[in-house]
């Protein structure tokens, strides 16, 4: 009866020692009251629990005590898991976030040469510190050892390292004393030890077993010796394989990275060879399989034994598949049809198991094609769940000053109301985004924000007031606490919190019912409240360094769902997959650096000074997940599934994939390569997202009805309408105005426009002699015309010194230009009717400048900030915005401006370079340019006053226009060359 | 003919591989660097190098990767070829035929590679420098566990630093006369490109700096052989066209007077 038991990979662990247990127990319905069943964690005891009540087949029992070890290793932290034993009366565990603070304290007030550091890198540095205090702790090692661990020839860099751990080897320990409490693994060590001495002196009545744990924490280890050798004790390991033979068990002992080092290292505990290991009855037995992964898992010195495989077992390959995809997203749609699948047979289970939690959700995401909701096991991190992400959002967006992006950020979070109903509120953020937070940027804080509303506002943008009032008041507790200079963490917290609760408040609920809801909101909660426990702990910070401290302190926080969702599928993490079997079993993301996963370097010891402190080494984790994998990978139907590149890069395959292939190669024959699944998944998948259908898409030609066609454009629209019509059909007949983009940073047209606007501005109130001091006139007239702009600091530090240097050459031209021109007019508006047979057209202008000569004639002069057109262009038509306003000044339009011949025209282009300024005339007669081009504007409203003239996208590729706002709507890239 | 060239091409591979000599090796595409450079590693496998010392830099993932795979077919191979082919096999790669011993430990290499821990050690540069970082955070003055920024964020975060200098500029009179000189020369599109350059090789101007201080402008004039004082129009820059420019632009000072040819 007593003894150690092991049950082999290939069954399902819980599921056989359910069945055992019931076998022996017999048809007593209290028999089961007797057992208690060690387990290593709480996860562990509910996959049991669920085991007995398949085996039960629904009906009633009184199930036995199980309980949990608190058998996780220091990586993973799942520091909520700890032994449930009332043995002994020890002080309670300081709580995690406790800790972190405590030593976060520590550290902050450590002597440096550097600068003072930050509360959030202290963070940091504590999360590391926590680690090592864990694992020695866990191997329940002692600090001194560290003072000789370095060689001579390292010892002086040593020292410093060796003086930052001070802290833990001196300073803690009395921290820990006045906290009236003990570390989380000293106390498991505690319990374990104690509930050992307790059991080795007075065996409790009953059975007792010991199930699924591989004693690689030393505690347990020496628990589980106990255990065993009590007269009523068993100990049932996990998957001991017997396939391996005992040149291999020798060198396994060395190797950490073999899935079985943990469990030879505990039959030494043990006193026990693997002969002398029971098999637990019932358990099923794939010896095919079984014999599969022992050739494949053969420690480096043994594989000699390769070359002398002889064949395989006919069915050792069976229910085996390798599917290599071309990248993630390929993996997921694989696995997600897999999964999928799995479920047309009306009780099969299937299981995606990885350590790879973006595949595990885009595995999730995809099964939502099919309306399958479900969890991952594993979890998501608390920083990126709804009320984990709303809170740093919320942070982040006052720290940041209320800027666009954080701001929207908020507004548009699924939690967020204001107070108000949802849908409105998210209505009236849109009109804020549309109204005020694409363009420029507005100033910064809440003044900001009001400075920014549009001054005569009307129908919904009339109620921006209200919105940004209402956001100042629920968020003025977290600025004003952002704003100080030095606040204690607690107040921030309070304040933090206050403004989430008001933010997430509807009309009809409040903010914390739904803040704190849920799965995530409740593990949120968890945190907050632990962390307004222990904030205190922290010296007072600065207030905008807070969303960098709160993003330290969440990181490793999990949020795991309690129930998993799908009775049938699961997404497991290595961890949760531990003692669990489905019918099928996906191993997903087997590359080096994800399964096995990439060795963490260590930050405080190198490798031998880790061994020779007696530490585990990285590899160890190794060694962990290979045992994960040769457990999941014993399921009766297994797909092995990787992706051949991720993020562009290509991969390297997962160690055991290679040894797999290098044995089925030595096996040779018909074994030399795995059979080809039942369906081609990867050619299913490629079906999938093919279109039924391709259309090819052509240039548009949208024909509108003459009514709607415009009857008035301006010269520069005429260009426009030559060079691209369909921009004028988008904008004229379907108004349709590009958005601005979010806090925009001023654009080369802005720097035009505040130029253009200097220059009118100065010629208006001087048109026909200037001041003294033009100069300063014109810089001060910049000034108005750039305004709020100036306070942009790329504005002021390159478009200023250009404007500078353009004022100084006007002036100059001015001066000798005066002596030749009678008047200056500026900004001219002008316009012309146009008689055509369709009805009138009207053409209108807005004319930079025109300048009266002394003669009686006219010149017409335009500003360009940029490149002007060239001679060719304009010569051909295409640029006819000069040449159509000589032609309205000729018949009068100009407003002011008496009717006159136009002898020439110019461009001025200011650049504001070293040469700040060209003069760029006009080549040609400009009477003739002006009757050619009015000839043309006739020819083309004539064209367009025909219903089947299109108005078409770019006809003459050569002559696009340079700024296309609607080249995506019309496609141009999809049909043309564009 | 053609023999005699392979195997002079052989015989120079051969060369290259062997353990024992540095080696610079220079080839066209296509030529076999790369199979230079896992010949190399699988010499010294064979003789008994314990794989966790040997350490292989590339400049890319892709060939990272490449190796790795390559090197792991190899050493599969030799796992369970028959004696004959591994005999000849390593005889190719180290000169010699091998003696059993050898041959055991060629056998044994596979699984050995792929246990060793920290795995066999090919990397980029990048990843390599990134990891002795991790390494030693307190000396480097680093957090543990930081994380390289990517581009975007690096794009950002040059952006914000420089809306601080522009801002600081305006209340500090000697970095609003520096500023003036810098934007007087370029526009505000190259301005960022500027400022990427310098943030590259800001620990080595740190470096010229702290060694000349302020007679780092007399100091670029003795290295271009002018008179401290004498401005940009009074260098004559001598050389090739090409390297005149280059000089120009390390110097920044305008590629005036470039005597090409000469």
């Amino acid at each position: 009866m007593a003894g150690v038991y092991t049950i082999p990979p290939d069954a399902a662990f819980v599921d056989t020692l359910a069945a055992g247990i019931l076998e022996e127990v017999g048809d007593s319905p209290s028999g089961l009251l007797h057992y208690t069943i060690l387990l290593p964690t709480r996860r562990a005891c509910r996959a049991l629990r669920d085991a007995f009540l398949r085996a039960g087949d629904g009906k009633a029992m009184l199930l036995p005590a199980m309980r949990p070890l608190g058998d996780v290793d220091e990586d993973e932290f799942a520091f909520h898991e700890a032994p449930e034993f009332g043995v002994v009366d020890l002080p309670p565990a300081i709580p995690g976030m406790r800790r972190r603070l405590l030593l976060a304290r520590l550290i902050m007030s450590w002597e440096r040469e550097e600068d003072d550091m930050t509360a959030d890198q202290a963070v940091r540095l504590a999360v590391e510190l926590e680690r090592l205090l864990d694992q020695v702790q866990t191997e329940r090692l002692s600090f001194d050892g560290l003072k000789n661990l370095a060689p001579d020839d390292f010892a002086e860099h040593w020292q410093k390292v060796l003086a930052f751990l001070a802290i833990l080897t001196e300073h803690w320990p009395a921290v820990v004393l006045e906290q009236g409490g003990i570390d989380q693994a000293e106390r498991r060590n505690l319990l374990l030890a104690a509930l050992a001495d307790l059991w080795s002196e007075t065996p409790p009545p009953g059975h007792v077993i010991a199930a699924g744990s591989t004693g690689s924490i030393p505690a347990t280890a020496d628990l589980l010796a106990v255990v065993a050798a009590m007269p009523n004790g068993r100990v049932v390991l996990p998957g001991l394989m017997r396939e391996t033979d005992d040149a291999s068990w020798t060198a396994i002992e060395r190797d950490q990275t073999h899935p079985q080092h943990n469990l030879a290292h505990l039959m030494k505990r043990l006193s026990l060879t693997p002969p002398e290991i029971l098999d637990w009855p019932g358990a099923e037995t794939n010896s095919a399989r079984r014999k599969l992964i022992a050739e494949v898992m053969r420690p480096a010195d043994t594989t000699q034994a390769w070359r002398l495989l002889d064949a395989l077992p006919a069915d050792a390959l069976e229910g085996i598949q390798r599917i290599d995809c071309a990248d993630a997203a390929e993996e997921a749609s694989v696995i997600a049809l897999i999964l999928r699948h799995a479920l047309e047979d009306s009780d099969r289970t299937a299981a995606l198991v990885t350590p790879d939690r973006i595949l595990a959700r885009r595995v999730a995401a995809e099964l939502r094609r099919w309306n399958i909701d479900i969890d991952d096991s594993a979890g998501e991190p608390l920083a990126t769940s709804v009320p984990g992400s709303f809170l740093r959002l919320i942070a982040s967006m006052v720290v940041s000053g209320f800027a666009p992006a954080p701001l929207l950020a908020v507004l548009k979070h699924p939690l967020t109301a204001g107070g108000q109903e949802p849908v409105a509120f998210r209505r009236m953020a849109r009109v804020l985004e549309r109204h005020v937070l694409r363009g420029p940027r507005p100033g910064s804080g809440i003044a900001g924000l009001r400075a920014a509303l549009p001054e005569d506002a009307s129908g919904e943008a009339s109620k921006l007031g209200d919105l940004v009032d209402s956001l100042e008041a629920i968020t003025a507790p977290l600025v004003a606490a952002i704003d100080d200079a030095s606040v204690s963490l607690d107040a921030m917290m309070t304040a933090h919190l206050r403004v989430a609760e008001a933010l997430a408040a509807t009309d009809a609920e409040d903010g914390a019912s739904r803040l704190w809801n849920g799965d995530a909101g409740e593990m949120l909660a968890q945190f907050v409240a632990e962390l307004c426990d222990a904030a205190p702990l922290l010296p007072p910070v600065a207030g905008y360094s807070y969303q960098a401290l709160l993003d330290s302190l969440m990181t490793g926080a999990t949020v795991r769902p309690r129930f998993g969702r799908h009775p049938r599928l699961a997404i497991l993490g290595l961890l949760e997959a531990r003692l669990q079997r489905a019918d099928l079993v996906v191993l997903g993301g087997l590359n080096e650096g994800v399964w096995p996963p990439e060795p963490q370097p260590d930050p405080w010891l190198s490798r031998p000074m880790r061994e020779r402190f007696g530490l585990p080494l990285p590899e160890r984790r190794i060694g962990l997940t290979a045992h994960d994998f040769v457990q999941a990978f014993a399921a009766p139907e297994v797909v092995l599934t990787r992706a051949t590149k991720t993020d562009g890069q290509p991969t390297v395959p997962s160690r055991w994939l290679t040894r797999l292939d290098a044995v089925l190669r030595g096996a040779g024959g018909e074994h030399a390569v795995l059979p080809a699944g039942q369906y081609p998944w990867r050619d299913i998948r490629a079906l999938l997202n093919k279109p039924e259908q391709s259309i090819r898409i052509t240039a548009p030609e949208p024909r509108p009805p003459l009514a709607a066609r415009p009857r008035r454009l301006s010269v520069t629209q005429v260009e426009a309408w030559m060079r691209d019509p369909y921009a004028i059909f988008a904008r004229h007949i379907l108004r349709l105005r590009p958005l601005d983009p979010l806090d925009a940073d001023p654009g080369a047209a802005d720097r035009g426009m505040f130029i253009h606007d200097a220059l009118d501005r100065f010629l208006r109130e001087y048109p026909e002699t200037l001041p003294p001091d033009s100069l300063d006139r014109l810089l001060a007239f910049g000034e108005e015309a750039f305004g709020a702009a100036l306070v942009r600091p790329t504005v002021r530090a390159f478009w200023w010194p250009r404007f500078a240097r353009i004022a100084g050459w006007f002036v100059k031209q001015e001066a000798t230009r005066r002596g030749e021109i009678a008047k200056a007019y500026s900004e001219a508006e002008g316009r012309l009717d146009i008689a055509s047979a369709g009805g009138s057209f009207l053409l209108t202008a807005k004319a930079d400048r025109i300048d009266r000569l002394g003669d009686g004639g006219y010149e017409i002069i335009d500003y360009k900030t940029g490149s002007p057109p060239s001679n060719t262009d304009v010569g051909l038509g295409y640029a006819p915005q000069l040449a159509l306003e000589a032609v309205i000044l000729r018949g009068g339009g100009f407003k002011d401006i008496p009717a006159g011949d136009v002898s020439s025209l110019a461009y001025w282009q200011l650049s504001g370079g070293e040469t700040p300024a060209t003069i760029r005339p006009v080549r040609g007669d400009a009477t003739e340019l002006a009757d050619s081009a009015l000839a043309g504007l006739r020819v083309l409203i004539e064209s367009f006053d025909d219903p089947e003239t299109p108005y078409a996208a770019i006809p003459r590729p050569g002559r696009a226009p340079r700024f296309n706002d609607y080249a995506h709507l019309a496609r141009n890239r999809e049909w043309g060359d564009a | 003919m053609t023999v005699d060239v392979i195997a002079a091409a052989s015989a120079a591979q051969r060369r290259a591989s062997h353990p024992q000599a540095s080696v610079w090796v220079a080839a066209s595409a296509g030529s076999g660097k790369t199979k230079v450079l896992t010949d190399r590693v699988l010499a010294l496998l064979l003789h008994e190098t314990r794989p966790e010392r040997i350490l292989c830099l590339t400049f890319t993932r892709a060939a990272a990767a490449e190796m790795a795979v390559r090197i792991n077919q190899r050493l599969a191979s030799w796992a369970t070829e028959p004696d004959e082919m591994v005999r000849g096999e390593i005889q190719s790669l180290l000169g010699k035929m091998p003696d059993d011993d050898r041959l055991d430990h060629a056998r044994r290499l596979f699984a050995l590679v792929l246990d060793v821990p920290g795995g066999l050690k090919i990397q980029t540069i990048h990843s390599f420098c990134q990891s002795l970082l991790a390494r030693f955070p307190l000396e480097a003055g680093i957090p543990p566990n930081f994380e390289a920024m990517d581009e975007r964020s690096a794009a950002e975060m040059m952006l914000t630093a420089r809306d601080t200098v522009l801002i600081a500029a305006r209340h500090d009179r000697g970095l609003a006369d520096a500023l003036a000189v810098v934007t007087g020369h370029i526009q505000e599109e190259q301005f960022a490109t500027l400022m990427d350059r310098l943030a590259g090789n800001r620990s080595r101007i740190r470096a010229l700096i702290d060694t000349y201080g302020d007679d780092i402008g007399d100091e670029v004039c003795r290295r271009l052989g002018a008179v401290p004082g004498q401005g940009p129009q009074d260098v004559v820059i001598c050389g090739r066209a090409g390297m005149a420019v280059l000089m120009s632009r390390a110097c920044s000072l305008p590629a005036t007077r470039c005597c090409p040819g000469r």
